[in-house]
């Protein structure tokens, strides 16, 4: 009797020890941790994240439905040179879209060790992320939408997955692609030996048709560390008019064109849509597309570098032909 | 094992149990503090030190307590007076010594005269009750509404389109946007708290209700965003904070400069399309054909309800034709 009665007792003050509490903390810490200073491997996307950036108006790949495409093209980029703009922050789905490395520190419990929280430093351009690790509920409906929104995490195996909600209108793209503020974040942070690969999903009722797939890959540097505070935002007259929203009128967005005038892509590619996301599309495009007598943008191979951080044109100069594997004359755009 | 030894291990078994609630826990408990809530689709948001929003009462209702006493915007409406006297009895023992009307629907209103009862004014005078400010615009369409007198604005203002007042150790501005959203609209900011009320002048949820009967007007509407975007504050230059003048709109959540902004932009965007339509001589159903609000109509716009998009766009173009007729 007496047996069974400390048997009870004890399984209670465990029970009770342990509620709450991730498995892992009755036994010492045996989950990945995330914390560190991840250096970004950037040759995924180079052009579009730390190269001339995007062009602009190319929405190609992006699975907007016919309002996403008609929001995005009626804000010509001058809408960020707006005094009220120019301090604008990305949303936390820039963390796989920008180019920066992520400075990840651990909040942890000092009694019991358990991991309550991550904190991925800001850039200049983007609120810090906070991943609650504690179990926490989302907020209300009624809550604000912050710039870092409001995310939580799980780990299974090696994978931290999380979800964020509660986040600001923003660029999918850096060229006036947006989502808005009904956009949720799903994103697995998989760590693999020094490596992190991040996959996001973002996933917008209002302007995506479905869920925008959007990767990036790091490794952990102790060296080479990266900041975790963004720097300081001044604006400034821009030139934009202080009394007016610029904005094209529906259709008349004068850069659509652009894309086949460069790279002989037709015009109808131009504003996205989620078929231009898959290699099928290439068929569907295969009968209007004529391919350029010489590489005029982007011609890659091993030339000079291109034009700079946000300049529009570089590439190779006169006369530097396609890159080694280039498609034949005709051949559809890859 | 003896009964003083399980008492003993019970003993230790409440300290520990105790001492052990993980961190997160308490760290969520905080913040449930921040967002309590109520119950009946009602919450309680902390929004400063004595800055509160109660939510679900018809309207957002904002509520500053110090030791002069409680001071509201907005009453919420008419069904919910006795629950948001309940809620503010728990909130504090002081005394609601004014209600400020953001406009005059009946959302807001709704419950001036029941929640002005159960307060008492500053000012010993008239019938002692809270005192219920508004411009006198939003007196005049409640008494033409057949609103009972206990409900309409003891202290009206018109001589001018800022009632100032310091309670509480906070300056507090009531600002009259005329032909916005009505033609009795005020945002109300707390200087100290860095909140502005902003009444009906955004409203998230959907395309701005521009009410042409009480003389609202679009380009009124686009001036009182223009004014919250003016007085509101983002956190510059430090901009990874999360900080800045919490905006209240009374539907939907909380928010800042930044959203507004982007509404901002929406309601200029819609306007000018319609404008440039107008001036090519396209009729209101060339307009509403064209579909002007493309790009918005998915995020603000709706088929059904009591704000539909195809209104939204005729009072649009009602406004632009009104203020063009005006010029003429």
């Amino acid at each position: 009797m007496r047996i069974r009665i400390a048997t009870a007792v004890v399984a209670g003050f465990v029970g009770v020890l342990t509620a709450g509490r991730p498995a892992w903390a009755q036994f010492g810490p045996s989950e990945p941790d995330l914390s560190g200073s991840w250096v970004p491997i950037p040759y995924e996307d180079q052009n579009e994240r730390a190269g001339e950036g995007p062009l602009p108006a190319d929405y190609t790949g992006i699975a907007f439905n016919d309002e996403g495409k008609a929001l995005s093209l009626s804000t010509p980029l001058s809408r960020y040179s707006m005094i009220e703009r120019q301090c604008e922050l990305y949303p936390p789905h820039y963390l796989a879209v920008g180019p920066f490395g992520l400075k990840i520190l651990a909040e942890v419990d000092p009694i019991t060790g358990a991991t309550i929280a991550y904190r991925i430093g800001a850039w200049q351009n983007r609120a810090e992320t906070v991943i609650w690790m504690d179990g926490r509920p989302h907020p209300s409906v009624n809550a604000p939408h912050t710039n870092g929104g409001f995310e939580t995490g799980q780990w299974r195996g090696n994978t931290l997955v999380t979800r964020t909600t509660h986040m600001k209108a923003g660029q999918i793209r850096r060229n006036a692609a947006q989502v808005s503020d009904q956009t949720t974040l799903t994103s697995y942070y998989i760590v693999h030996g020094g490596m992190l690969t991040l996959m996001t999903f973002i996933d917008d009722p209002v302007y995506l048709s479905e869920p925008q797939a959007v990767s990036r890959q790091f490794r952990m540097d102790h060296v080479n560390t990266v900041a975790s505070v963004g720097t300081p935002c001044i604006s400034a007259y821009e030139g934009t008019d202080l009394n007016s929203v610029p904005s094209y009128l529906p259709e008349k967005n004068p850069l659509i064109g652009d894309l086949k005038a460069d790279f002989g892509i037709p015009g109808e590619a131009q504003p996205g849509g989620a078929e231009t996301m898959y290699p099928e599309y290439r068929k569907k495009l295969k009968a209007i597309y004529v391919r350029p007598e010489k590489c005029l943008k982007y011609c890659g191979g091993s030339g000079p570098p291109l034009g700079g951080l946000g300049a529009r044109g570089g590439g190779p100069p006169e006369g530097v032909g396609a890159p080694p594997g280039a498609p034949a004359p005709g051949a559809p755009p890859r | 094992m003896t009964m003083r030894a399980i008492r003993y291990l019970l003993a230790v078994f409440c300290v520990l149990g105790v001492a052990v609630v993980p961190g997160g826990q308490q760290a969520a408990l905080a913040q449930q503090l921040d967002a309590q809530t109520l119950g009946d689709g009602m919450e309680l948001f902390r929004v400063r030190s004595n800055f509160y929003v109660l939510t679900g009462a018809g309207v957002n209702i904002g509520i500053q307590i110090g030791s002069d006493g409680v001071v509201l915007v907005d009453a919420g409406d008419a069904a919910h007076a006795d629950r948001v006297i309940a809620e503010l009895k728990k909130l504090t023992p002081r005394l609601i010594r004014y209600i400020i009307n953001t406009n005059g629907d009946a959302d807001h209103v709704g419950g001036n005269e029941k929640i002005a009862k159960a307060g008492k004014s500053l000012v010993p005078a008239g019938d002692g009750l809270a005192t219920i400010l508004a411009p006198t615009e939003v007196t005049l369409r409640l008494s033409l509404a057949g609103y009972p007198s206990g409900a309409w604005p003891t202290e009206a203002f018109i001589e001018t389109l800022r009632r100032d007042m310091h309670l509480n150790d906070e300056a507090i501005e009531v600002l009259h946007q005329p032909n916005a959203h009505t033609d009795g609209d005020s945002l109300v900011f707390f200087r100290r708290s860095d909140v502005l009320m902003a009444g009906d002048i955004i409203d998230m949820r959907r395309f701005p209700v521009i009410d042409l009967e009480h003389d609202g007007s679009i380009n009124g509407e686009i001036a009182a965003l223009n004014r919250i975007i003016d007085i509101a504050i983002p956190s510059v230059p430090l901009v990874s904070r999360e900080a800045g003048t919490v905006v209240v709109p009374s539907h939907g959540r909380l928010l800042q400069e930044i959203d507004v902004v982007e509404y901002r932009d929406m309601v200029t965007v819609v306007r000018d399309r319609i404008a440039s339509l107008m001036k090519e001589g396209k009729s209101l159903a060339q307009v509403k054909a064209s579909n002007p609000t493309r790009g918005y109509t998915k995020r603000y716009g709706s088929d059904t309800g009591s704000w539909t998009t195809d209104m939204f766009v005729e009072a649009v173009f009602k406004s632009l034709a009104a203020e063009r007729s005006k010029r003429r």
